[in-house]
């Protein structure tokens, strides 16, 4: 299970790459001010993802940036048995670097959906109220945002 | 899932972020400082003692605030009703003992503040490796609690709270203090580097300050100036 701080780090480093400690920051922060706003009923990570996301978007917006984002990727730690040989690993990792470069392309709202369902691993409800839209939505911008992403990558990668 | 959705996931595992190591304590700052001019530089470094005065109370806020703060093994207590009988009970203090052996578990003398006389009760209980012990009297209604740890220097001071929240700068027998009034919660940070959140169990207002090496804190049906008053009595 991905941890909400953890959740909150990808998601905001999906939208403003290495400013995401501060923007997870600043939005725990806003978070923690508007916990009476909180309905005791409602799941919790997506109303701190939600503000995450729009604390994510106000310093994107305010610094301008339109250009592609630059986002990296760790390599695996080759551990046990189960460790893959360098040259897979190598493919792997080439893969990984391929789709971030792939992902830093598309536009906010594009990595924003997609960083809800895949990297913060939210349901298709949850990411709905992080986006602030009906769930019917999310499965049209998910769509809509893979085949955007589709376009930015090496031909045949990831062809299912 | 699809082979991108499954790459989708795995660079969600491998993606370069900041680790993020220092949010605990950055939010926990940055939700105790008050960008108020009021707080001045001596307030800040005597004061260390709250690093947020969390004023949220009730079951929905606390134990999200120390998931998302990952601030690991910190109780945080609701605020109990009033008990009937003994002044202690239902206050969440430990168990009632003797004064006496209250300083023997403790592992430290515990001055009486002469202004409040012999204590009603005395109760210890344990936080981690910590032993705190607590006096309670019945009229006034006061509740003096021991720490044996000073207050960390670098922790920053302030509110986090209702607009009416007051944090004033005090001065008890020489040595810098903090009077909060209209709060439920205070965490401590100490020079320890524990870090204790606590609701306030008799009213909404507390005098923090460190004695020697220990840090105290008086709640009480008292105001300020009374407060002080028992505060500078301690013996």
């Amino acid at each position: 299970m991905v941890r909400h701080r953890e959740a909150a780090l990808r998601v905001a480093y999906a939208l403003v790459g290495p400013d995401a400690e501060d923007v997870v920051q600043d939005a725990f922060v806003k978070a923690h001010r508007s916990l009476d706003r909180f309905r005791v009923d409602a799941p919790f990570r997506p109303w701190l993802l939600r503000i995450v996301s729009n604390e994510g978007s106000n310093r994107r917006r305010a610094a301008g940036r339109r250009a592609a984002l630059a986002l990296r990727v760790v390599a695996d730690r080759p551990s046990g048995d189960a460790a893959p040989s360098p040259e897979e690993a190598a493919v792997a990792q080439e893969r990984r670097e391929a789709l971030a470069a792939a992902l830093g392309r598309l536009a906010d709202g594009d990595r924003l959906v997609l960083a809800c369902r895949w990297f913060a691993q939210l349901s298709e409800l949850e990411t709905a109220e992080v986006l602030g839209c009906r769930p019917g939505t999310v499965k049209s911008r998910l769509s809509r945002a893979t085949a955007r992403l589709r376009q930015h990558l090496p031909e045949g990668m990831f062809d299912d | 899932m699809t082979d991108l959705e499954l790459a989708l996931v795995d660079l969600g595992d491998h993606l370069d972020h900041p680790a993020g190591d220092r949010l605990p304590v950055a939010v926990a700052a940055a939700i105790a400082v008050d960008p108020a001019p009021k707080l001045n530089r001596t307030r800040r470094r005597v004061a260390a003692a709250v690093v947020a005065v969390l004023a949220v109370g009730g079951a929905v806020a606390s134990p999200a605030i120390a998931d998302w703060l990952g601030l690991r093994g910190v109780e945080v207590h609701q605020e109990p009703a009033p008990a009937p009988g003994r002044v202690g009970v239902g206050l969440d203090l430990g168990r009632q003992v003797t004064l006496a052996d209250a300083e023997r578990g403790a592992g430290f003398d515990i001055p009486i503040p002469a202004a409040l006389g012999e204590p009603d009760e005395v109760w210890v209980r344990r936080n981690g490796i910590r032993v705190i012990a607590s006096l309670v009297w019945d009229d006034p209604r006061a509740l003096l609690t021991y720490i044996d740890a000073g207050i960390a220097e670098e922790a920053v001071v302030d509110k986090f709270s209702r607009q009416d929240t007051i944090i004033e700068e005090v001065t008890v027998d020489g040595e810098p203090g903090l009077w909060i009034d209209g709060v439920h919660e205070v965490a401590f940070s100490l020079d320890d580097g524990d870090v204790l959140i606590e609701s306030l169990r008799l009213a909404d207002r507390v005098l923090l300050w460190e004695r020697g090496p220990l840090t105290l804190r008086l709640e009480a049906d008292l105001d300020r100036d009374a407060s002080l008053r028992v505060a500078e009595s301690v013996g």
